[in-house]
């Protein structure tokens, strides 16, 4: 190899060494400043614990935190969405009494995507279940489908949405887990109300994440188990 | 009702018509007595009259081809603004797929992001007048726009000032 060529091959070298050290910060701010720009996946599995021993009866920080996050009316008629509930047990044999908060459980195999038939309910590869209201026809089959009654159809034009959360008339609508917030790295709004820190949020699929550790340590159930949804949303103290 | 009008019109035009058929066939010139069309004063005037009036036509088209609108804050900042009025909507199908199926959030790209800069400084709404930033142009071209029945029009930033 001739002489020239080497100092060719060394000049090209570093010059691309020094493109790349000089590019590097600038892909990284450029990341920074332009949000997620990577898909998501499912490395991640969202999810919740919740302890009921510790939801306070007649406390509803949750619901409300919810209906402000979302835009919610936070009315109860027929007509009006509601996300999130509180709903209160009785075992009428022993007379315990229980209270908890019961929203969509971001099954892994939701009967409301089974149903579905545009493809606008649909779950995301981590795990939080999803209506895609630009496909959503407000057929209602997914209302029907759904074992937990999470979900709430849109029977009035709305106004003043909040700029995260679109919402229209003639459109399903359920808890979305706060996906807004939890795209940004933050809890859901729920979460992040509750003066008991009763609803832990995190990834089921990371084995150090606190849930995790939680829900192999201590007894926790998913509402309705036999019908094999493997919900996201689990309940402690049930 | 318009036939009737013209009908009325054609007949009490009928008489003059037969007055102008019966008349000899003179210039106009003469048949006005106006010897001052022939002056060279006269024909630069009619010239730059005549020049006047096309470049007053010319503006009128430019003014009817593109719609007065209130870009608010205004700026370039993903393309041009000849290629975003074309294909805009071309952008805006592509990333709401992207950002509620695989939850990527370009906050650049990102519909709130364009309201944010492009809402009005007097209300800030992108809808709602006839010069506003999405309304002005959808008017125009009559082009029914969904957006908004779900999203919201305003500014986020000042949305929030208001809650606080």
């Amino acid at each position: 190899m001739s002489d020239i060529n080497v100092q060719r091959r060394q000049f090209l070298k570093t010059s691309v060494g020094a493109a790349a050290v000089a590019i590097a910060p600038g892909i990284l701010l450029f990341d920074m400043a332009h949000g997620k720009t990577e898909a998501v996946t499912s490395k991640v599995r969202w999810g919740m614990l919740i302890d009921t021993a510790n939801c306070a009866d007649g406390c509803n920080d949750c619901v409300n935190a919810c209906n402000k996050e979302n835009g919610l009316s936070g009315g109860l008629s027929q007509t009006d969405s509601q996300w999130i509930r509180k709903v209160d047990l009785k075992d009428m044999r022993t007379g315990r009494e229980l209270s908890l908060p019961m929203m969509c459980q971001h099954c892994e195999n939701p009967p409301c995507v089974d149903v579905c038939p545009t493809g606008a309910s649909f779950g995301r590869a981590d795990g939080i279940v999803l209506v895609d209201k630009h496909l959503c026809i407000g057929c209602r089959y997914c209302m029907m489908a759904c074992p937990y009654k999470a979900r709430s159809f849109v029977h009035e034009p709305l106004h003043d949405q909040k700029a995260d959360v679109p919402r229209g008339k003639g459109t399903v609508e359920s808890c979305t887990m706060c996906v807004h917030r939890v795209d940004k790295g933050q809890q859901p709004a729920c979460a992040e109300a509750c003066p008991n820190k009763s609803i832990l949020f995190g990834n089921l699929n990371d084995p150090d994440s606190e849930i995790s550790k939680k829900i192999r340590t201590i007894a926790s159930v998913q509402i309705r188990a036999d019908l094999g949804l493997n919900t996201g949303i689990r309940y402690q103290g049930l | 009702m318009n036939l009737l009008r013209y009908q009325y019109a054609v007949l009490r035009a009928s008489p003059l018509l037969a007055y102008l058929k019966g008349m000899p066939r003179i210039s106009l010139s003469r048949a006005l007595h106006l010897d001052l069309l022939a002056t060279a004063h006269f024909r630069i005037a009619v010239f730059l009259a005549a020049l006047f009036c096309l470049t007053s036509i010319a503006g009128a088209t430019e003014n009817y081809g593109l719609p007065k609108i209130d870009i608010g804050k205004g700026g370039e900042c993903v393309k041009d603004t000849k290629w975003m009025r074309k294909n805009h909507m071309h952008l805006l199908y592509e990333l709401r797929d992207k950002t509620v199926h695989k939850g990527i959030r370009d906050d650049k790209l990102s519909l709130k992001n364009c309201i944010e800069c492009h809402a009005s400084t007097k209300d800030n709404s992108v809808i709602g007048r006839a010069d506003s930033f999405c309304e002005g142009c959808h008017r125009f071209e009559a082009v029914k726009i969904d957006c908004f029945e779900c999203h919201s029009s305003k500014r986020s930033s000042a949305m929030t000032q208001k809650e606080h």
